[in-house]
């Protein structure tokens, strides 16, 4: 019994040693080559971009589904595209974008349903790894609520800095079609100069599948924290609007009633809203790969209604 | 109960039967080719032939209607299936770990169970390692709680 519990402890003792190596390990080289390391450019846009600005915020609906070079022809403002992935959470892209606002920014938010339901919003797998590989400074500001969501990734976030592969270069890895096509769509390369994602707009839309019915509960304190967030936006002389994500007409389809509830209830908090969810639906030969990213002609044809909406907005 | 569980239930009853009186032509017949019983390539066939023919019973169990199960079906075999598939970066890492759970079924297969003698002969330092790696595995690859299919009843 001794020898059954001295090499119990000493077994977990070196799951623990490797577990907590890993978290303090720097990202590998594919990693750091991730979409998730494209924040730190867009940071650098949102503290040197000069004024009048327009900062784009929320998740991939917006990395792929926006063409800010329509709006700063259209609109006379410089675009920043601050989207990178919606598990980042609504909370964290409000809290990071709002050091940067100066007086005058135009910030629109176009974030996925899904965040206003459960605790999305808070964040998830790709915050951790943000906070811990790409903004360590930033993890000392998230709340509770967000390691709560986060905390149960550490395991498998301290075990991926042990993946033979992502410590092969590049160039290696570009071998594999599989690969190479995720370096192309999801890299730091991916972007152009205002923070979308471009790479794609060559490529063949592949076939979308659509997203199930939105079954968790609303979460009204989401609303609650875009509130905040606008009321912190007046204070420094900027100006808040929301507007909805492109999407798949199938997953409107499949969750109306939630997304009518998302505009409900951002309508009853006296939001500057552009448009409506059902002027953003898009078919699925406008879709690049998933229901909210747009293939060049979708982020067009959604750019140009957004510009639309703001003009109307501003009348 | 779905037709498609009834329908399911005959198919696997089908098989049961074609396996059973077969058994002894089937033996003849490789007496005769001079094949023996434990040849390999033998083997594998029967592994792909079973595997093939129980996974396409099962569209019709997890199917709504036969006619989903029929379409499902029609489309696996469609001029899709001599094209290559699009195969994500991550999809073919866990292809390449469900080979390698194969491989082990393989060196195992004289056995009860696959790995009922694994670790034996192998130095202590070595299984651990092993473990270590597995807890790695599933950590690193597992999915969202899926509920078993038997539970949609």
């Amino acid at each position: 019994m001794k020898k059954f519990l001295t090499e119990t402890i000493l077994f977990i003792s070196i799951l623990l040693a490797i577990f907590t190596l890993g978290i303090l390990l720097p990202a590998t080289p594919r990693a750091s080559k991730s979409l998730l390391f494209s924040k730190i450019a867009k940071d650098s846009l949102l503290e040197n971009v000069p004024s009048p600005r327009i900062i784009f915020v929320g998740g991939s609906n917006l990395s792929f589904g926006l063409n800010s070079q329509m709006i700063k022809d259209s609109l006379g403002l410089n675009p920043i595209n601050t989207s990178v992935i919606a598990s980042i959470g609504l909370i964290y892209m409000m809290e990071n974008t709002l050091q940067y606002l100066k007086k005058g920014d135009h910030v629109v938010i176009s974030s996925e349903y899904d965040m206003f339901f459960g605790t999305h919003a808070y964040g998830g797998e790709n915050l951790l790894r943000t906070v811990i590989d790409v903004s360590p400074v930033t993890a000392m500001k998230l709340r509770k609520e967000q390691w709560q969501n986060i905390f149960i990734y550490l395991p498998k976030f301290s075990f991926s800095k042990y993946i033979p592969l992502d410590y092969f270069p590049t160039e290696y890895l570009n071998m594999i079609p599989a690969y190479k096509k995720e370096n192309l769509l999801y890299g730091l390369k991916s972007y152009n100069e205002y923070g979308d994602v471009i790479t794609h707009w060559n490529l063949h839309n592949e076939k979308v599948q659509s997203f199930g019915t939105i079954t968790e509960e609303f979460n009204y304190s989401i609303v609650k924290e875009i509130a905040s967030f606008n009321i912190k936006v007046k204070e420094k002389g900027a100006f808040l609007y929301i507007t909805f994500p492109g999407f798949q007409a199938r997953s409107f389809e499949n969750s109306k009633e939630q997304i009518l509830k998302v505009e409900e209830e951002l309508r009853k908090s006296d939001f500057k809203l552009l448009g409506n969810p059902s002027r953003y639906i898009f078919s699925d030969s406008l879709l690049f790969n998933t229901p909210y990213h747009l293939t060049k002609e979708g982020a067009d044809i959604r750019t140009n209604y957004l510009i639309e909406d703001i003009k109307r907005e501003n009348k | 109960m779905r037709r498609g569980v009834s329908l399911w239930g005959i198919l696997q009853g089908i098989l049961l039967v074609i396996n059973h009186i077969t058994t002894k032509p089937r033996r003849r017949l490789l007496k005769r080719l001079n094949i023996q019983k434990d040849n390999k390539f033998l083997a594998i066939f029967d592994y792909l032939s079973t595997f093939i023919l129980i996974m396409l019973s099962w569209v019709f169990f997890r199917s709504e209607t036969i006619g989903n199960a029929l379409l499902y079906i029609s489309r696996i075999f469609s001029k899709s299936i001599l094209s290559l598939p699009e195969i994500s970066a991550r999809s073919m890492l866990l292809i390449i770990i469900i080979l390698f759970f194969l491989l082990f079924e393989w060196i195992g297969r004289a056995q009860q169970f696959a790995i009922e003698n694994f670790g034996i002969g192998i130095t202590k330092t070595i299984r651990w390692v092993i473990y270590i790696v597995i807890i790695m595995f599933i950590i690193q690859y597992s999915g969202t709680e899926q509920k078993f299919i038997y539970f949609q009843f």
